[in-house]
């Protein structure tokens, strides 16, 4: 990533965060219309709608035009990976002018063109492996998999794709699953991984992408490492078989360690997490704990049956609210209106998208089933209709 | 921690641009050594509401051999009682301008009230049947008194559901956009007709809100809501056969033009982006009137986005949506 586009990007992570804070009133527009005079903005950017329309339609002519190619030209096998190949190396060079010289940032276009470039360049070695290299499974599937590695890496390494970390630690995870003792392996890469990450994004050295692509990595080292560490996931012996039904490699062989391990690190891994996130002040640490935790107490569920389901959703349920309102008394009730560095008030954030994700979520999931538009008719057994989300037959 | 925050607070208190206090403050924040947890107690109260509210459902639909109906819908009732109490005490003075509540838990609580007062509603009507063969009308019931207890209370989520409420009563629901487009299946004349009808209304509820100043902060919930229903509806009638099918285009094209336009002088960038698909959708059925070979239809899909990227940077120039 060159020096202009790191300057860009921090400056833009300030300012940002200044516009944040005002909306909160932390700071006056004195103080704002300092801040973003001495970070100003060089780029070209796009707000989130005219980004998300330019993601999707940048997406959709970079697959036409290769349909268009393919169809009109009809190359043989070796040369829609040649083709493939190209097309792939030609939209990373559409990315380093997209960044460079245009100057484009947060456009939604050099996002696409980084990860299709990464795409196609994945398919057209698919090809060169397994024909031209006559690399044959399992030996083919894993020089595959490190390819795919290798480019999303790339992808995140040259232009701090987000989406390119993810899929690169995910094949990474696919590419351990293809040698023995995959468990093993997952537990060490996870161990190796997450705290790396941790300390990438948080690195002054890095630019604000790339911290954000470690905050990616995380999330998925820790999740590794979890599935790897899960009871359910042992007893199934999901990672085990898993490598076998991807590409078709042997069985790799289980861990020599006693059930209860798994059983009592199901329970440990997202406390612990939780524990360190809350006396490190961490957010992203917390709100992967508190996920790794939902799923550990649906796993109880699982293995246990404590109760009849809605008693334990309304118990949840009922649970979370308590525990939130308690939580949100207790911190407020200070002095200073925080406890240990954690405040219930809000410092930044956009409150009207969380306003307006919760309105979609509501109408969406709550709303009662709609009545059929022609002759309502009155159903003996009950209505089908419900408020409340409630759509089953009384 | 943002170490370019941190980086930036130091500097600009180095040079004297911020007052000492500001930047203590900031400087914390951006450290991490005060750090919010408001974001998550929010996410933790909605969560707590949908899983209490799905439980109390499984609750109504398994249970009634052993708990007797009219346990159930009394303890849902005062369940109910419980939150509007709650809300009632913690509501601030009724205005029709905005009327924010600093209270983290007031909106949860009240949705909460809702959606139990809601589903016991409906179960009393399945159970007892007060309104005999005409049940969905419990519906209308329920969205015209969800409305005032939106007015009142000043929440838009109970609002948006209030809307979503009165177009389920009409046969349209979500999975009529979903229908629309993504799976292409029949959808009946009448029920295109209700949503578009439920569509209109709700726009001429949003204008009438904002013209009067009554509540017009709700005015955007009315207005996206009533062209998603107008413009779905209009969608799923779209073909490339019939010649009913070419004046569902043509409407939608038209329609889909009109919004567009609206929302790029409103500057409203989300109503533009909907406008946009619609239209685009429009066009290329209308290309596919003329059958035309995968080559040619591969071209036009890739001229017609990349003139679509290039229009959204002209547009983006003019009317600069904020990031």
């Amino acid at each position: 990533m060159n020096a202009s586009v790191v300057r860009a990007e921090r400056h833009a992570t300030v300012r940002r965060w200044a516009r944040g804070c005002r909306r909160e009133r932390l700071m006056d527009d004195v103080a704002l219309v300092t801040i973003e005079s001495a970070h100003p903005d060089d780029r070209r950017r796009l707000g989130p709608v005219f980004r998300s329309l330019a993601f999707f339609f940048a997406a959709f002519a970079i697959t036409a035009a290769f349909a268009l190619v393919m169809l009109v030209v009809k190359p043989p096998d070796s040369g829609a990976a040649v083709l493939a190949l190209i097309l792939g190396a030609g939209l990373w060079a559409a990315t380093e002018g997209l960044k460079g010289p245009l100057r484009m940032a947060d456009t939604g276009i050099e996002a696409v063109t980084a990860l299709a470039g990464a795409a196609f360049m994945a398919g057209g070695s698919a090809y060169m492996i397994s024909e031209v290299l006559k690399v044959r499974d399992p030996a083919g599937a894993r020089l595959f998999a490190l390819s795919v590695v290798v480019l999303f890496a790339l992808t995140a390494l040259r232009w701090g794709s987000t989406a390119g970390a993810l899929a690169s630690t995910l094949w990474l995870g696919l590419l351990l699953g293809q040698f023995p003792q995959t468990r093993a392996t997952w537990v060490a890469a996870g161990l190796i991984l997450a705290p790396l990450a941790l300390r990438g994004s948080e690195s002054a050295r890095l630019a604000p992408s790339h911290r954000r692509a470690c905050g990616a990595v995380l999330i998925m080292a820790l999740a590794g490492l979890y599935v790897a560490l899960h009871i359910g996931s042992w007893d199934g012996r999901i990672l085990e078989q898993g490598s076998s039904w991807l590409f078709r490699a042997g069985r790799s062989a289980a861990l020599p360690v006693p059930r209860a391990f798994f059983k009592v690190a199901t329970a440990v891994v997202p406390l612990a997490l939780l524990a360190y996130a809350i006396v490190t002040r961490r957010r992203l640490l917390l709100a992967i704990g508190l996920a790794l935790g939902v799923v550990s107490l649906i796993t109880l569920r699982f293995y246990v049956h404590i109760a009849d389901l809605w008693i334990v959703l309304s118990a949840a349920g009922s649970g979370l609210i308590v525990l939130a309102l308690c939580l949100r008394r207790w911190l407020d009730a200070s002095a200073e209106h925080e406890r240990a560095g954690w405040t219930a008030r809000r410092l930044s954030g956009d409150r009207a998208l969380i306003q307006a994700a919760e309105a979609v979520v509501t109408v969406v999931a709550a709303t009662p089933r709609a009545t059929a538009p022609e002759a309502p008719r009155f159903e003996g057994s009950g209505g089908r209709s419900g408020g409340g989300g409630v759509t089953s037959e009384f | 921690m943002d170490p370019d925050v941190v980086a930036a607070v130091e500097h600009l208190h180095r040079g004297r641009l911020l007052p000492d206090q500001t930047a203590a403050r900031l400087s914390r924040i951006a450290r991490g050594d005060l750090v919010s947890a408001h974001t998550e107690l929010r996410v933790a109260l909605y969560a707590g509401v949908l899983l209490l509210t799905s439980g109390v459902g499984l609750l109504l639909k398994d249970n009634l051999a052993r708990l007797g109906p009219l346990t159930i819908a009394s303890a849902v009732g005062l369940a109910a009682a419980a939150c509007f109490a709650w809300v009632a005490r913690h509501a601030p003075r009724f205005a029709w301008g905005e009327t924010p509540v600093d209270h983290l838990a007031f909106d949860y609580l009240l949705l909460l009230g809702v959606l139990l007062g809601s589903a016991d509603l409906a179960y009393v009507e399945a159970r007892f049947t007060p309104l005999g063969s005409n049940w969905p009308w419990h519906l209308l019931i329920v969205a015209l008194v969800m409305a005032p207890i939106a007015a009142r209370c000043d929440s838009r989520v109970v609002f948006s559901l209030s809307l979503s409420t009165f177009a389920a009563w009409r046969g349209v629901s979500t999975s009529l956009v979903e229908t629309s487009l993504w799976r292409f299946a029949h959808v009946t004349g009448a029920l295109r007709a209700n949503a578009i009808g439920c569509g209109v209304l709700f726009l001429l509820l949003g204008f009438l809100m904002k013209q009067g100043e009554r509540k017009a902060h709700f005015e955007p919930v009315a207005t996206y809501m009533g062209w998603i229903a107008v413009l779905a509806a209009l969608v799923s009638g779209i073909g490339t056969t019939t010649s009913e099918e070419l004046l569902f285009t043509f409407a939608t094209m038209a329609t889909g033009v009109g919004v567009a336009v609206y929302a790029a002088c409103s500057r409203r960038f989300g109503l533009l982006a909907i406008g946009l698909m619609a239209t685009y959708i429009a066009i290329c059925a209308l290309f596919h009137r003329a059958q035309p070979q995968d080559a040619l239809a591969a071209l036009w899909y890739t001229v017609t986005s990349l003139a679509l990227l290039a229009g959204l940077f002209v547009a983006h120039h003019r009317l600069k949506e904020p990031e």
